[in-house]
């Protein structure tokens, strides 16, 4: 597996998806991201049931980290994007997908041979911690200003929690609940 | 005349379908809880009520919709790895055919494939905390 391939593939789908919502507006992104997710369900739930493809069986094998469910990267990266889009506003929402394309790609790319790991979590180190909101921040304030710097901080903190759910999956959720409470009313 | 009929036919059945599909998810989650014997299935079907009740605060979206879709996805996941989740998939897939809005699909179908992966982490800090004992 290679790590390095992963997050930039990571960083890069995350700026896909924005330039989608600007280039053929957010119903349509949605539709798309909709369409891929259940195909990558799809493929993932007949690879587990021993169906083989070279080209795919491949490609797995560079990007994976050796999971249960194969590809299980990319549907909760998919899923997260989709849960996001789907429930706040969309500037926020590319706020939100530029944080969790480009601040979980960098911490894990800086912080993964760091030796200063995090009191509250081992597997987490203070390089990748700080990796997350200092690049995260950029197109973040970029999107939505200041409040844009306080969502990367906060979401970088929030992914460094030992709670055994996907870093993808944590991100999404937390960002479209602090949404919810920033926004009201979305 | 036979035209107008068959398409008051079929308004009349889809009505009827869209009328009784909540009693019929939900049978259908009693029997996934009963039958099924993997892990987290009752933790990731009450995470699953929670987030679509949540879904429907956010975006003030037609609930039953939008639980109307994350519930076969949740149940598909959680019969992930099975034939059984193709029909589970398919089902749910008819059922997106009545989403309101792309939206409300969007969120039906994240919340109900994320569902499970929440449940698993739940049960598992739950285990972990000692609440519970392990099986």
């Amino acid at each position: 597996m290679n790590e390095n391939l992963r997050q930039l593939i990571h960083i890069f789908i995350g700026i896909i998806v924005i330039s989608m919502v600007y280039l053929i507006g957010v119903e349509n992104t949605l539709g798309t991201l909709i369409f891929l997710l259940i195909i990558g369900v799809l493929f993932s739930n007949a690879k587990t049931l021993g169906f083989k493809n070279p080209l795919i069986d491949r490609v797995l094998e560079q990007v994976e980290r050796g999971v249960k469910i194969p590809g299980k990267g990319a549907i909760t990266l998919f899923a997260g994007m989709t849960l996001i889009l789907s429930l706040t506003p969309p500037l926020y929402a590319i706020t939100l997908i530029s944080i969790l394309a480009v601040g979980d790609g960098f911490s894990t790319l800086m912080g993964k041979n760091a030796e200063l790991t995090l009191p509250w979590n081992e597997h987490k180190t203070w390089r990748g911690l700080t990796s997350f909101i200092a690049f995260s921040s950029i197109p973040a304030f970029s999107f939505l200003g200041f409040k844009g710097i306080a969502y990367a901080f906060v979401l970088g903190l929030i992914e460094t929690i030992d709670l055994d759910l996907d870093d993808n999956l944590l991100i999404s959720i937390s960002a479209v609940i602090i949404t919810y409470l920033v926004v009201k009313k979305i | 005349m036979l035209t107008e009929n068959l398409t008051q036919l079929v308004t009349i059945s889809s009505n009827i379908i869209n009328q009784n599909l909540p009693i019929i998810l939900l049978l259908l989650t009693i029997a996934a809880l009963i039958f099924s014997k993997r892990r987290g299935t009752l933790t990731a079907t009450l995470a699953l009520l929670v987030s679509a009740y949540l879904a429907t605060l956010l975006l003030n979206l037609n609930w039953l919709a939008t639980f109307e879709i994350a519930l076969p996805f949740s149940i598909a996941m959680i019969f992930f790895a099975s034939q059984t989740f193709y029909l589970l998939l398919i089902t749910s897939i008819i059922i997106m055919i009545s989403a309101s809005s792309i939206q409300t699909l969007g969120a039906g179908v994240s919340i109900g494939i994320i569902t499970p992966f929440v449940g698993e982490t739940l049960i598992n800090k739950i285990r972990e905390l000692g609440w519970i004992l392990n099986e």
